[in-house]
């Protein structure tokens, strides 16, 4: 029984593992309807099954004139979590065929029509904008006004998580650039809250250096060198940051 | 790391020693754990050691340097004998602290004596908090409350909090997560796990037929699987 258990999880493992990130139904489902409705039970909205939940998701990403085409890549796939140092097996999507989807291609109109359909919908998952992916305008900010939670959070966060559980070096790329521009717009010290959970994970103690290691596709914008240090309080933790930018060693 | 000899009495020397302390990275972030038991800021650390060598200094009547265990609470050193320092408690008027207590001991034995007998328990009582302090002790509480709004008015109307602060993963554009992380740097990593060499053995020809066995058979105790072992159960 346990040799055949081993071989099915080789089974599994080989046919499921990538090191790509992968997009949990649940996440994108969160990020772009602010809730999972697949275990939302309320009074006002009943469950709704994965079948359904599949056909919002590609109403939410596609062009409604253009075929659903997310049926397919929905898969499982086994990843690991590298804030949770545990394999998981999750149904979703892969980073690659999500930026496939974005990626203008130029011989077909409905194409095109859909890969931009794709990237305002995936853009407004990271940040408050207008149904087509541009900066917000004034009518967007009212619809904003008075209703950031669940817009703003768990929205605008949902597709994150999978990215910083996944590469956490991201939390790296993220601290720079933040830091970055706040130095160039005249501030000299901030802090950032950081749960808990995730300052006492390795992987982000690991990341959140200065002995980071740069991938080669990181720009060299986001290649600053800031002081970090933690302060950490009896219910609260925050990452004071000292903005006095270094030489770098790469020119 | 060996500090500098220490006068709480100079205010300017003070300022060198706490840039030279950040300037030297004293703070990492493996040690996260032991200022999570401590309870304190840096800032309100440095603070209360700063009266505590003041008092120390008094008494025993020369001068300290920080030890290289400093952040673990042995902070003093004076020839072979080292001093530790505990912080026992503060309290707070709203959001401000206002007193807190510390101990102080020793290894060496004729020091001890003296210790105990003069610097057993020290109470110190805050007169301004300093910016950091001020902030922290605002954030430190579950709930501000109405009668701790009064602290964070003190507080804002003195310029005493910090420039900014913002959730950490809330940050960033779409600029930022979708064209540089999702469109650069993910398939940059992507590819770089895919040109690495996997350790395969001879028999095992796929990769990842063979990462798997090096999964399991790996000697790291803390790699597990979350949900995969039920489901292959299932199956």
């Amino acid at each position: 029984m346990a040799e055949r258990n081993l071989t099915a999880a080789h089974k599994l493992f080989a046919d499921r593992l990538t090191d790509d990130v992968v997009y949990s139904k649940e996440a994108l489902l969160t990020g772009l309807f602010g809730y999972d409705p697949t275990s939302c039970v309320t009074e006002c909205r009943t469950p709704i099954h994965a079948d359904n939940a599949l056909w919002m998701l590609e109403q939410a990403i596609s062009n409604p004139h253009v075929a659903p085409t997310f049926g397919h890549a929905l898969r499982p796939y086994v990843v690991f979590n590298r804030e949770t140092r545990k394999f998981e097996y999750i149904v979703g999507i892969a980073n690659a065929d999500l930026v496939a989807w974005m990626s203008t291609p130029t011989n077909s109109q409905e194409a095109t029509i859909q890969a931009k359909a794709v990237r305002a919908a995936i853009c407004n998952c990271f940040e408050m904008l207008s149904n087509d992916g541009c900066d917000a305008v004034q009518a967007d900010l009212l619809d904003f006004r008075g209703s950031f939670s669940p817009q703003f959070y768990p929205m605008r966060y949902a597709v994150k998580d999978p990215i910083l559980q996944q590469k956490p070096v991201v939390y790296s790329l993220l601290l720079n650039q933040v830091a970055a521009t706040y130095s160039q717009n005249g501030v000299s010290y901030a802090e950032f809250s950081v749960s808990l959970n995730t300052v006492m994970t390795q992987s982000f103690r690991r990341h959140v250096t200065e002995q980071c290691v740069w991938p080669d596709e990181v720009p060299f914008s986001l290649r600053q060198h800031f002081r970090y240090q933690l302060g950490a309080a009896s219910n609260t933790v925050f990452l004071p940051v000292f903005l006095e930018r270094r030489q770098s060693t790469q020119t | 790391m060996t500090g500098p000899g220490f006068s709480y009495s100079d205010p300017l020397l003070e300022i060198r020693w706490l840039k030279s302390l950040r300037s030297h990275n004293t703070l990492s972030f493996e040690n996260a754990p032991l200022y999570w038991q401590l309870g304190f800021a840096f800032e309100s650390k440095l603070h209360k050691i700063a009266h505590m060598l003041d008092e120390m200094s008094i008494v025993a009547g020369s001068q300290y340097t920080l030890d290289d265990r400093w952040d673990q609470g042995f902070i003093v050193r004076r020839g072979s004998a080292t001093l530790g320092i505990e912080f026992l408690g503060m309290k707070f008027c709203g959001a401000i602290p206002v007193e807190w207590t510390t101990r102080a001991f020793s290894n060496s034995t004729s020091e001890k004596a003296l210790l105990d007998t003069f610097l057993a328990t020290v109470t110190f009582r805050e007169a301004v908090p300093q910016a950091q302090s001020a902030a922290w002790c605002l954030r430190q509480n579950d709930n501000v409350r109405k009668g701790q709004m009064h602290g964070l008015r003190r507080a804002v109307q003195t310029m005493q909090l910090t420039d900014l602060h913002t959730h950490l993963t809330g940050m960033g554009s779409k600029v930022f997560w979708v064209e540089t992380v999702m469109e650069k740097v993910l398939p940059g990593l992507l590819r770089e796990s895919a040109a690495s060499p996997c350790r395969t053995r001879p028999n095992e020809t796929d990769p990842l037929v063979a990462r798997l066995n090096d999964f399991l058979r790996s000697d790291d105790p803390t790699v597990e699987f979350a949900n995969l072992e039920k489901i292959v159960m299932e199956h």
